[in-house]
């Protein structure tokens, strides 16, 4: 943390928007290279599974936030753009992992049952949903738990800060609720993005399995 | 009513599984598939629905070259019913129930014909042979026209298994057709056919 606060001076320093989009692609690569480290089970191309959800997820939020919510002239100011990039891209990455576990998860393990349902005539896109909607529900639940006890239980970690650093509480508690509601739409956009995207790898258009896939996770 | 002709299918690992299969089935007709344990007869099974992809072959029902442009509707008319039960939580009559739900069964209308308590059973305290029989009869409600079956009685008990057999000599008397892989003797009168050979 000490290296960090040195390295994070530096940075602040230049203040260019090349310096932003370097800081964001080295997170963007280490938060997805994290997020695939939890499924015990890896199959080929959750790399680049992992990658695109987390990208898709926070361009969206981050931009709306930079621009929309929060903006700040100029727009990529590094000492606020940096923090919030790494809280977006620290909550897609725990969704997305979690979501990627119970996916892979529940494909292998409901294996027989949802073949047996496509051998009646089910749809892949019939088959996947329940298994695609427990994941989304797996990847948020961290988020969702901290939504509902914000400032009943805990004071959230931003808040916290604008506090100690003798800001008024009602412009902290404003700032958290924007950052709760950011953050909760980045964790939906990645876990949607990225279950998606992993049943388009394990079912082809035929509606069955991708069986070399497959073997990779029972 | 199904024409199978040089079917044949491989895996990068193991090498061919199954080649030239050739195999013509006619209405009321039941066929039996005997071989090895690990020969492919299940997967031949599902070749024919196209549940596994194949690396040749065609396959005709009603005189028809099967395209993978409607697979579902083809999946529900030919039903595949596999020897592992799959594991799942809820009573029977959910299990049962759970097909109407499919877009392809919409406009099928929902019978049922066991006892209330059976319906009531959860799944997971059925015995391996009520398991069977559930499976096989959730597929003759929703009235295919070819059953493949995957050792469907192994798991039975005598009086089961008459049941059961009995079931599927009405679907034949009502024109439907069967391939059933057994390992053992043919518990109906029909064609046995050694598997890969199909001599």
């Amino acid at each position: 943390m000490a290296a960090l606060g040195y390295i994070l001076k530096y940075i602040f320093k230049t203040n260019i928007s090349l310096t932003f989009f370097a800081a964001y692609a080295v997170m963007l690569f280490i938060a997805t290279w994290t997020s695939i480290k939890r499924p015990a089970k890896p199959y080929t191309g959750i790399f680049s599974v992992s990658f695109i959800s987390i990208f898709l997820a926070s361009a969206i939020t981050g931009a709306y936030t930079l621009f929309l919510s929060i903006p700040q002239e100029p727009w990529y100011d590094l000492t606020q753009a940096i923090p919030l990039i790494g809280m977006i891209l620290g909550n897609s990455l725990t969704g997305v992992s979690l979501c990627l576990d119970r996916f892979i998860n529940d494909i292998a393990l409901k294996k027989e049952y949802i073949e047996d349902q496509l051998a009646i005539g089910a749809t892949r896109f019939e088959v996947i949903r329940p298994i695609i909607s427990d994941a989304i529900g797996c990847g948020m639940t961290p988020i969702l738990n901290a939504m509902m006890v914000s400032g009943l239980v805990s004071i959230p970690g931003m808040m916290t800060g604008q506090i100690l650093a003798g800001n008024s509480p009602i412009l902290a508690s404003k700032y958290q609720i924007i950052i709760l509601i950011m953050i909760c739409a980045t964790v939906f956009i990645s876990s949607l993005g990225v279950s998606y995207l992993s049943f388009f790898k394990f079912f082809d258009k035929n509606h069955r399995f991708n069986e070399k896939l497959l073997r990779e996770i029972i | 009513m199904l024409e199978i002709k040089n079917l044949a299918k491989s895996y990068e690992e193991t090498g061919t599984l199954f080649e030239n299969a050739n195999l013509s089935l006619k209405k009321g007709e039941i066929i039996f598939l005997r071989g090895k344990s690990g020969s492919g007869k299940s997967q031949f099974l599902k070749a024919i629905i196209s549940l596994t992809p194949v690396d040749k072959g065609q396959i005709y029902f009603k005189g028809e070259e099967t395209s993978e442009d409607n697979l579902p509707l083809l999946r529900s008319k030919i039903h595949y019913v596999s020897q592992n039960f799959p594991l799942q939580t809820g009573s029977v009559r959910d299990y049962l129930r759970e097909p109407f739900n499919l877009k392809i069964y919409k406009n099928k209308k929902y019978t049922l014909d066991m006892p209330e308590r059976f319906l009531n059973k959860k799944l997971a305290l059925l015995s391996g042979g009520e398991r069977q029989m559930v499976h096989l009869k959730r597929s003759l409600s929703l009235e295919p026209e070819i059953l493949l079956l995957d050792e469907p009685i192994s798991a039975m008990d005598p009086e089961t298994k008459e049941e059961a057999i009995t079931l599927i000599r009405k679907f034949l008397e009502g024109g439907g057709a069967v391939i059933w892989v057994t390992h053992d003797p043919p518990p109906i009168e029909g064609k046995v056919l050694n598997f890969p050979e199909f001599g």
